[in-house]
């Protein structure tokens, strides 16, 4: 399984690239040479990893966890870590009619050649795009069919937890954070290659490691009513339960000083600062707020340093703090005074994404306001009382108000609110709320106007996305809505709003069916993924390019019905197929919180009082000094 | 104020980058280079650059100009050394200076046109003997008929076999300017040849004597 010689050699790559780029779409995407990235001697390297991430480059690029890995790995003297993204269509038709196998953006050697390739999953739609770029990389898809010359395939990331629609395709799942587990792998990796040991041999050891699965060592089986009976493992050296990883200080985990600075414009091109990890408030849709439980914060000094050295080394003039609930950042208020205070001289802007509607201040606003001024955004999820406390998202209306008001008399104009459409017990009167809602920030705006503290137009945008019921949520058992509810809920709601100050937009529910099915797939999804793949999909996540007809054409080939994992209420004593993944919170406290959802009970949120999800035991039993 | 004029080089390495990628490079590297840069007053201050004409993607520019204006004197050799460390590796510093005229003021552009092809030089220089050159261009009024042959100003075709390097000295000005490009477009029609993977690279700017612009 070690480095292979071979193929295509660089110049020649190279020079083929220069017959045709000018003939796609945005070339330099494709080309590297970027600021910051790094290129080593491969002769001095032992271990060679390609991060894929299966998207463009623009997304891709914007992607914190890349920047985290890509720094962390290179940090190694030596290991090379590159980039590789998904070419657009037009680039990789290009390819494959000059069989130019796909490359790492920093060697332009082509993957098949390195030692790991691994992808972040970071949604489900981006699936066909993985065994897209395998393809192009002359990899074979499935694992069983790679010998000992081709690279490990593995992968990371929030889709990572479930792993099984993924299984027949990957060596290794990582479930966690990355930091330590990445480097012990590949120390792992690089002891056995140096004594010339098997990719088998390396597989077992490698399963000895917390946070890693190798799918291949474990057999799914299943019941007559097709629901799963198990996953168990096939040999004595597989761990039973795979748990996963977390960094346990923030303050002293690796983070870049240094990001890439891509020349193209990409999604998000700014300095971003991750303030914690884990989030309090539980809310019952979110996956990521138990995936990624306890909450473990960054010291205000860490971050602002951070920043610092992030904006002197790439040139950013600006920072995003990044979180899952910026204003639950207990130093948020020191961390802003901090940044500020010499930011403000170089006229570099800070913004605070992912704000609460119940704790958001006047200073604060005030604070990021100084430099420069961006919309917005906050995110109610549901339309009334009732169904926010089902999904325990703790806003109350009145919040929305005072916030709103706040904000259009400190001289916002534009409001973005976000809510789902489609969750658990959702009548069309809770569609109607969202109306509701969004005409009463309206008329705050003109309150303000009447007193003279607000001026011009208003725009409130509300967006609604499809629930998709997701493992390790308390709605792992609920059915999503079919996909001609969502439609009906989206045409109501676009009934029920009359002002033309309101904006709505939606997303495709089709898109939020499949998703419904991958999130809570098993193995059996794997040739239904593969079958797609070959019939044409790819892109999924882009709307011009989202076959459906294809997808269930794929689904129909293979004989498996997506509604059975979509639509269905699982029962309180099935087993999932992510049941054999522990992510420290258990099983049963998500199952207290489906139940309290049901009877419309919301629960206090994690520093008001402790539920015990089981979550503190991976930090020593204690989330919170105080 | 002191107006501050750098000549730097797109190489091959960054050809693909567009001009708004480049000048944002700029920008991010004046950032980082702590210079004493002039930003453009009101609500949205902007760092203040100017650049010659925009490079087409994929051409490589060896002599290329952006001005830019610092609040204080500072040594050019500083500039230069402060610039070169913080720019990504194709943008090369080439040399700082103070400007002699003004950017508006750039007349022409020698080009270097790189291809290789299976042809007799005398057919091309035929081509290019021609009175008129009429291609069709894109206008804002649509399709109009333009005779580039009054932008040529001055060719030289060399060539070792199949491998040739066509010399052009073309307008550039704000009233005309000539992509070298159309020139291949004329030959491959004139011919019917069809003239592929060509390089372009903009050697230097001239003034309206035919000089270095400075």
């Amino acid at each position: 399984m070690y480095n292979k010689n071979g193929g295509l050699n660089v110049e020649s790559i190279k020079n083929k690239l220069d017959e045709f780029l000018l003939k796609v779409e945005k070339p330099a995407r494709y080309t590297g040479g970027e600021l910051n990235a790094v290129y080593k001697n491969k002769e001095n390297v032992n271990v060679r990893f390609a991060f894929c991430f299966p998207d463009t480059y623009e997304v891709g690029m914007s992607h914190l966890g890349l920047k985290i890995l890509y720094g962390l790995k290179n940090s190694v003297e030596d290991f090379w870590c590159e980039r590789v993204f998904c070419p657009w269509p037009d680039m990789e038709e290009e390819m494959r009619k000059r069989d130019i196998p796909l490359y790492g953006l920093e060697s332009f050697d082509p993957i098949k050649e390195f030692d790991f390739v691994g992808f972040t999953l970071q949604y489900e739609m981006s699936y066909t795009n993985i065994l897209n770029m395998l393809d192009l990389a002359q990899i074979p898809l499935l694992a069983k069919d790679r010998n000992e010359d081709y690279p490990i395939v593995i992968a990371g990331g929030p889709c990572a937890y479930n792993p099984e629609p993924l299984a027949d395709f990957f060596d290794i799942f990582i479930m966690g954070e990355g930091e330590e587990v990445n480097i012990e792998i590949m120390q792992l990796y690089k002891k056995l290659k140096l004594e010339n040991k098997s990719k088998d041999e390396f597989l077992k050891q490698a399963c000895q490691i917390q946070g890693v699965y190798v799918p291949k060592f474990y057999k799914d089986e299943y019941n007559d009513d097709k629901t799963l009976k198990g996953i168990k493992p096939l040999y004595d050296f597989a761990p039973e339960k795979i748990k996963k990883r977390i960094i346990k200080d923030l303050d002293k985990v690796f983070y870049p000083d240094n990001f890439v600075v891509p020349f193209v414009d990409t999604v998000h091109d700014r300095t971003v600062m991750e303030i914690f990890r884990g989030c309090i408030r539980g809310c019952r849709f979110c996956q990521a707020g138990y995936i990624y439980r306890p909450v473990r914060e960054k010291s205000s000094d860490t971050v602002n340093k951070g920043v610092k050295a992030l904006c002197e080394n790439t040139g950013y003039d600006e920072i995003s703090l990044s979180s899952l609930s910026s204003s639950d950042y207990t130093k948020l208020d020191e961390t802003a005074e901090k940044i500020l205070s010499w930011a403000e001289n170089d006229n570099i802007s800070l913004s605070l994404p992912s704000l609460r509607v119940d704790n958001f201040s006047t200073d604060l606003m005030e604070k990021v306001q100084k430099v420069r001024k961006s919309g917005l955004t906050f995110a109610p999820e549901a339309g009334t009382q009732r169904l926010r406390d089902v999904i325990n998202k703790n806003v109350y209306e009145d919040e929305l108000m005072k916030t709103t008001k706040l904000a259009f008399n400190g001289g916002w104009n534009n409001i973005k609110l976000y809510f789902m459409l489609g969750l658990p017990t959702e009548t069309m009167e809770d569609v109607e709320g969202i109306a509701d809602l969004g005409m009463k920030v309206v008329d705050n705006f003109f309150e303000a106007k009447r007193n003279g503290n607000a001026t011009g137009r208003v725009n409130v945008t509300v967006s609604t996305s499809s629930f998709v019921p997701k493992p390790f949520t308390p709605f792992q058992w609920a059915s999503q809505d079919k996909t001609e509810t969502l439609r009906e809920k989206q045409k109501h709601l676009k009934a029920s709003i009359k002002s033309k100050m309101i904006t709505y937009n939606y997303h495709d529910s089709y898109t939020s069916f499949l998703e419904a099915v991958f999130a809570r797939g098993d193995r059996r999804l794997c040739k239904v993924l593969k079958k797609a793949f070959e019939l044409g999909c790819k892109f999924d996540g882009w709307s011009e390019y989202f076959k459906y007809d294809l997808w269930m054409k794929a689904f129909e080939d293979c004989g498996i019905d997506p509604e059975f994992y979509a639509y269905r209420v699982r029962g309180e004593d099935e087993v999932f197929p992510w049941d054999h993944i522990d992510i420290g919170v258990s099983k049963k406290f998500l199952l207290s919180e489906y139940k309290k959802a049901l009877n419309s009970v919301p629960s206090p949120n994690c520093r008001e009082k402790c539920l015990g999800c089981g979550a503190n035991m991976l930090v020593g039993g204690k989330c919170f000094n105080d | 104020m002191i107006d501050i004029r750098i000549f730097f080089e797109k190489s091959d390495k960054i050809k693909y980058i567009s001009h708004l990628d480049l000048n944002r490079a700029f920008q991010r590297a004046f950032n980082r280079a702590k210079l004493p840069v002039w930003h453009t007053e009101g609500f949205n201050p902007h760092l203040y650059l100017v650049f010659s004409n925009p490079l087409s993607v994929g051409y490589i520019g060896e002599r290329e100009i952006l001005d830019i204006r610092l609040n204080e004197d500072i040594l050019l050799e500083k500039i230069k050394e402060r610039l070169s460390a913080v720019l990504p590796d194709g943008i090369i510093i080439k040399e700082i200076a103070y400007p002699r005229y003004k950017i508006q003021e750039i007349k022409y552009s020698d080009f270097a046109v790189n291809f290789k092809y299976d042809i007799l030089p005398e057919k091309i220089i035929e081509v290019l003997e021609k009175d008129e050159l009429f291609i069709s261009k894109k206008s804002k009024k649509g399709m109009v008929e333009v005779n580039i042959k009054n932008l040529i100003k001055k060719y030289d075709l060399k060539n070792t076999d199949d491998d040739f390097i066509l010399d052009l000295t073309v307008d550039s000005s704000v009233t005309a300017s000539l992509n070298p490009r159309l020139v291949i477009d004329v030959i491959n029609r004139e011919l019917s040849i069809n003239i592929d993977n060509v390089k372009y690279v903009r050697k230097e700017f001239l003034d309206s004597n035919f000089e270095s612009f400075k």
